[in-house]
């Protein structure tokens, strides 16, 4: 059975706030906010295989798997490279 | 000096400062200049303030400066700098704000330095509301409910303010190109201790002959705003930063947040008060 496929580095804390999210970088000190449909992205990525989560994003946002998939890789993208989020050893 | 019920703050001696060769937390003015450097390390707090003074302090506020200082310029490092910094290394959350009541139920004013924070809390105070301070706020967040208590009392006013809201040019004391007035000593409405606290405005200058309004921040907007005003960032120090990110989060969803635009002038003042004593009685 697999697991989440990203996780919050240890560096990073991450705290829901009204649905939004706060990504604070303790070794960077660099803050970041993620609106309402980026922090359930993430919520979900960080909980749940990347299969489950991908299904449970397009039935709440009725939208098409491609262009879901198209936007989640685009912020997974860019949190990776900001240090945000991390693979784990499931994907 | 009895700075807060925890801690108080005091010059114990005068002799040179070791200033950390480590990088420090800088605090830039406007024009990018350094104006204070600070070194939060596991035992003191190292500030060095330019042109001033460097000052060390211990966890128990005993305070070592390297040069003699005025009493007025002691006062106000200890006051406005160093008390609300050991505050936070304490474990405190403190945002650098103003505090009011009206009706039991507090607000506190944050924003940049010269945004009017002090006015604003001078004309409120006249206008019946209670005085906490106008400096730092310690916010103590239990189970939802969040209480503030200013971290001293007493109100810093420019002689420009102070003529606008209409105090004596010589009332209260020299405080570094201001006046400071003890809340307790006025006759006005003042208080200490804990409050319960119902809305954080973050006060943003408008043109005169506006009109004060209130909008309401949510989420990461108002978290944000509450973070940009703490103390914390000053010392950046992962497990405090840890604690005030998780503290704001509760905050932010316990009680109002918002931006207050306060037009200039005396009715800039008279209408953001009253759009403060609309937004605290709902």
């Amino acid at each position: 059975m697999s697991g989440p496929a990203f996780a919050f580095p240890e560096s990073v804390l991450a705290r829901e706030v009204s649905g939004e999210m706060v990504l604070l970088d303790l070794q960077r000190e660099e803050y970041y906010g993620l609106d309402r449909v980026g922090a359930d992205m993430v919520i979900r990525l960080t909980q749940q295989p990347r299969d489950q989560a991908v299904a449970a994003l397009c039935q709440v946002y009725e939208v098409a798997p491609d262009v879901l998939t198209a936007d989640l890789e685009r912020l997974v993208d860019q949190l990776l490279d900001a240090g945000l989020l991390v693979r784990t050893q499931t994907q | 000096m009895n700075g807060s019920p925890d801690v108080d703050v005091r010059v114990h001696q005068v002799r040179p400062v070791a200033v950390p060769t480590t990088d420090p937390v800088e605090g830039l003015r406007a024009d990018g200049t350094t104006w204070r450097r600070a070194w939060s390390l596991p035992d003191r707090l190292v500030l060095d303030f330019d042109g001033i003074a460097a000052l060390e302090a211990s966890d128990d506020g005993t305070v070592t400066v390297d040069r003699p200082l005025t009493p007025e310029m002691e006062q106000h490092l200890l006051i406005d700098h160093i008390l609300p910094l050991l505050l936070a290394r304490r474990g405190a959350l403190v945002v650098h704000g103003a505090v009011l009541e009206l009706g039991g139920r507090a607000v506190v004013l944050i924003g940049a330095s010269g945004t009017g924070k002090s006015t604003l809390s001078a004309h409120a105070w006249q206008q019946g509301w209670t005085l906490g301070g106008d400096d730092g706020a310690v916010l103590d967040v239990q189970e939802g409910a969040v209480s503030v208590t200013s971290t001293h009392s007493t109100l810093r006013l420019t002689p420009e303010a102070a003529a606008l809201v209409g105090i004596p040019a010589e009332e209260g004391a020299a405080a570094v190109g201001k006046r400071r007035l003890r809340t307790m000593r006025s006759g006005l409405p003042h208080r200490h201790g804990p409050a319960a606290l119902h809305l954080v405005a973050e006060v943003q200058p408008a043109p005169v002959g506006s009109v004060a309004d209130f909008t309401p921040l949510t989420g990461v907007a108002a978290h944000a705003a509450l973070f940009g005003c703490t103390f914390h960032a000053d010392l950046a120090r992962g497990q405090l930063l840890r604690s005030v990110v998780n503290s704001l989060g509760t905050v932010v969803e316990a009680v109002s947040v918002g931006r207050l635009s306060v037009p200039r002038g005396r009715a800039g003042l008279a209408s953001a008060e009253a759009v403060l004593r609309r937004e605290v009685s709902t």
